[in-house]
């Protein structure tokens, strides 16, 4: 019966048969607007209008109250608001610190976005899941699918439904109040068998089937997860795991020494490590120096620790009485002129004077705040206008910036030989100006000397 | 597709005193079901259909092939190298995830705004999004190296006890993408019941019968559910209005949170929402033209509606030519060396091809919409965007590679060039996005029913009273 008939059939003669209740079909939403209206004022309340589109001003006609569907977005959104910003704070600041350029392990603005975008997620997720719960979905069996006519109802056709437990329901007299309320026609709501309405058996049991075997791999990598296993490990991508290259520290068949790292061949340099100027790269005149690691850069203390073993000497790192002093060179082994020196000013202030300070007393910002601190750890540094200091060959004072003596470190690493010796020439000129006298200003400057300053 | 589909009626004109229709032609409930509703239910598709599924489905397994080959390689196998870490495929999820902004906007935004136009097009440009940002969605997914530990991406519990930094914005991507796709999803599927209950009660095989029997969840139409339907609907496209402007934002921040010059400017965020919401149009034009002549929905998609999203890529073309001048104004007065030189480098260096590509396919291109004979014409309208779209991708290319190939170090700086494999990723990638369009105009109503018989003129007056 997919067509509405205009003439008014009879009532059934199995009336007496119990049903689910009455379907009534109308053409046109203005007429199931009009017909609902009607229907309520006739003392009808378990009704149910079906239309193919949404329509307007029905729910007032139901008298239907708000769904309260907001509430539930707003609930979403404060559970996802707030626990972005938890787990921004607790993940990030309490539970794995994650300091970055010394910020502040929580903030508000970075932690914003994710929580943003939780709220909107958490809130829409809370207004679907209420819309599918609270319309009764899903529904897959509806006894109103049993009428052929209702099929329209998502087309082009609107529907009442009046239920059999209406207090104003009594087929008969209801029928004919849907006909005179404008019906096309008006069938009855069969009652389901509620073994019919059961799901298959077959169905059921592949479902069963289908849960069960899902839960297979969990329980497999919780297996592997929590229990030991002698086997190695799977290797997805074998070339990733296992490149073919020989790392620092390992052995190497195949050489004989079975080393993976090699040696420097004998009698030879590493590119670029050809130093060959000893009296400019190590501050010790060339002609001293008769082993191999003369022209390259080698720690100093290599060629000492050598003559030591020679002579049968204990090791010790006192600035050698008993050792045998390298022969310092006394002169600069490269042209001092001003722009050396202005050279070697710009670089100490910048390396040196944080602990030496700028005058050379000892008295950097570094040793000052380490001096306030009082860890015992620090050792002042030895003013560089010290007798012993004072000195020292220029060749010493480069080995020292090259190399470090007890706590400071080497420079070699930072600063370039000739920054180095640059450095060293300020430093000359920085010890003259606490020992010179007006004798060792050239006649002819010391009449400006004040306008020097 | 006997019904109003010979002429093409022309309701573009606009005059205050009469309501332009929205649908065209002798429409009513049933005939838009019918229409709309046997293009799913053809036991055969047309022959167009087939070869073009066939060749996007070709090309969706070279792209799965592809990947494969990456994660059994490794990322080498792409052109991103040092200095240029983000190369295509940072390029191609980006210019993605723009064009799935279209989708969001007109069924969010424009809903808020009472545009009614937007019911015959929504369902259309929501399931373009959804395709849109699947495809964006892989290609991040695949540029972190080891896929398997994609996990890692997530806030999860794992053995090395470590969180992920919530500072990143490579985090809040992670968040902004996977919110705005599963919001589109459940925005997408929630409109989409009534339409696929249609289908349920239209089904003639029993395997139709129970797979949108499944589908539609037993929707009935009922009072009931269409009170809380109009209503989830609303508070979702609440939801999703400030979504989809924030994904880009967010998005913008991979750019804008770094020190880059070229990136490191405030103005990214509204520009490139500015361009989202422009490729996306495009996008939407470039595929609504033929599925309208092809499937017959010229009285449902009709010349206003193709008018009115003309109008709107060319606002959203001139702010975005407005933030390529801000950019370089901006560079200047700022006085910053280094933000000079990469602009300058933009317009004049070795990518200056680029850079005027992207200029004249996305500020001069558009311009042709002042036009109202353009404006009007369908195909001249696909070439246009076809021109913004290719245009868009290479603002992309030019804002990624630009400043990352000559960034602050001379030392380090290069030339960017993509290998086969980054070439044909992205061709299979389009393949991947026609694929899931054309199962989509296979098996789903394209156009949303229940919405578009809501704004029948008929239906319309009984509505407003």
């Amino acid at each position: 019966m997919s067509t509405a008939t205009t003439t008014r059939p009879a009532a059934p003669a199995e009336s007496e048969v119990r049903i689910g209740g009455l379907l009534a079909e109308f053409t046109s939403a203005d007429a199931v607007v009009a017909a609902t209206r009607k229907l309520r004022a006739a003392g009808y309340l378990k009704l149910e209008v079906f239309s193919p589109h949404p329509i307007h001003g029905i729910d007032k006609v139901l008298a239907a109250k708000r769904p309260l569907l907001p509430w539930a977005a707003l609930i979403g959104a404060a559970i996802g608001l707030s626990g972005g910003f938890w787990m921004a704070w607790w993940m990030n600041a309490i539970d794995y610190p994650f300091i970055i350029s010394g910020k502040p392990m929580f903030s508000f603005l970075p932690s914003l976005p994710v929580a943003f975008e939780l709220a909107i997620l958490l809130a829409a997720f809370a207004v679907f899941g209420g819309t599918i719960i609270l319309s009764g979905l899903p529904r897959p069996a509806n006894r109103l699918f049993r009428i052929p006519a209702f099929a329209r109802a998502t087309n082009d056709r609107f529907f009442i439904a009046i239920d059999q437990t209406d207090s104003a329901f009594e087929a008969n007299r209801t029928r004919s109040q849907l006909y005179d309320a404008g019906s096309a026609g008006v069938e009855s709501i069969p009652i389901l068998d509620p073994k019919e309405s059961k799901l298959p058996r077959g169905l059921i049991m592949t479902a069963l089937a289908l849960g069960v075997t899902a839960l297979i791999p969990p329980v497999l990598i919780a297996k592997a997860r929590h229990t030991t296993s002698e086997t190695p490990r799977l290797s997805l991508i074998a070339d990733m795991d296992h490149q073919p290259k020989f790392k620092a520290q390992t052995t190497n068949p195949l050489f004989a020494d079975g080393r993976s790292m090699r040696p420097q061949v004998a009698g030879t340099i590493a590119q670029g490590d050809l130093r060959e100027d000893a009296a400019l790269n190590r501050g010790i005149r060339s002609e001293s120096e008769n082993s191999d690691s003369a022209m390259t850069d080698g720690f100093p203390g290599d060629t000492l620790l050598a003559s030591l073993e020679s002579e049968g000497v204990p090791p010790s790192i006192a600035d050698g009485d008993t050792l045998q002093t390298p022969d310092w060179v006394t002169d600069f082994p490269l042209a001092v002129d001003e722009k050396l020196i202005r050279r070697g000013k710009q670089r100490y202030e910048i390396f040196c004077a944080t602990c030496h300070g700028i005058g050379g007393d000892g008295d950097g910002l570094v040793t000052l705040r380490a001096l306030e601190l009082e860890q015992g750890t620090w050792v002042k540094p030895t003013s560089l206008h010290a007798e012993p200091i004072r000195n020292q060959p220029v060749g010493q004072l480069y080995n020292v910036i090259s190399n470090g003596v007890r706590k400071m470190p080497g420079y070699a690493s930072q600063i370039p030989v000739n920054d180095r010796w640059a450095i060293v020439s300020y430093l000359k000129a920085l010890q003259k100006t606490r020992t010179a006298t007006s004798e060792d200003v050239p006649p002819d400057v010391l009449p400006n000397m004040r306008e020097l300053n | 597709m006997a019904t109003a589909t010979a002429h093409e009626v022309d309701n573009t004109l606009f005059d205050p005193a009469v309501r332009p229709p929205l649908v065209t032609g002798e429409a009513s409930l049933g005939s838009i079901t019918e229409q709309v509703a046997s293009l799913a239910e053809r036991p055969h598709p047309p022959r167009a259909w087939t070869i073009a599924f066939a060749i996007s489905s070709s090309l969706t397994v070279m792209l799965f092939g592809l990947i494969g080959y990456l994660i059994a390689t490794g990322v080498g196998v792409w052109g991103n190298n040092s200095p240029v870490a983000w190369g295509w495929p940072i390029v191609n999820f980006v210019f993605w995830v723009g064009i799935g902004h279209a989708g969001t906007l007109i069924s969010a935004i424009l809903f808020l705004f009472r545009q009614d136009w937007r019911t015959s097009i929504n369902r259309f440009a929501e399931a373009m999004t959804i395709f849109a940002v699947t495809c964006a969605g892989i290609f991040p997914a695949i540029h972190i190296g080891r896929v398997w530990f994609a996990y890692w991406l997530a806030p999860l519990p794992n053995s090395l006890a470590m969180w992920p930094n919530f500072r990143s914005p490579l985090l809040w991507d992670v968040f902004a993408v996977t919110a705005y796709a599963t919001v589109s999803g459940m925005f997408w599927y929630l409109g989409m019941l009534p339409d696929l209950a249609t289908l349920r009660d239209r089904a003639s095989t029993r395997v139709r019968k129970i797979a949108y029997g499944i589908a539609s969840l037993g929707w009935t139409g009922s009072s009931k559910q269409w009170r809380l339907f109009e209503m989830a609907y609303l508070l979702l496209a609440a939801l999703a209005t400030p979504l989809v402007l924030s994904v880009h934002t967010i998005v913008s921040f991979d750019f804008a949170v770094s020190q880059v010059p070229g990136w490191h400017t405030t103005i990214f965020p509204p520009y490139f929402v500015a361009g989202a919401v422009f490729s996306g149009f495009a996008m939407v034009i470039t595929l609504m033209v033929p599925a309208r002549e092809f499937f017959g929905l010229k009285n449902l998609v009709t010349l206003r509606h193709l008018e009115n999203m003309c109008k709107i890529v060319l606002a959203t073309g001139m702010m975005v030519g407005y933030a390529y001048a801000a950019e370089f104004f901006i560079a200047w007065y700022g006085g910053n060396q280094y933000e000079q030189f990469a602009f300058v480098n933009r317009a004049l260096g070795p990518y200056a091809w680029a850079y005027w590509t992207m200029v004249s396919c996305n500020v001069l291109a558009p311009q042709l919409f002042w036009f109202k004979a353009i404006r009007t014409n369908p195909w001249a309208m696909v070439g246009i965007c076809v021109l913004v779209n290719i245009g868009m991708w290479f603002e992309r290319f030019v804002i990624t590679v630009t400043s990352l190939s000559r960034d602050f170090l001379p030392s380090s700086w290069g030339y960017f060039a993509p290998t086969l494999v980054d070439v044909l990723m992205f061709v299979g990638s389009f393949g991947l996005f026609f694929t899931l369009f054309l199962l989509f105009c296979r098996f789903l109503p394209m156009v949303a029913m229940a919405e578009v018989k809501s704004v029948l003129p008929a239906e319309e007056d009984q509505n407003r009273s």
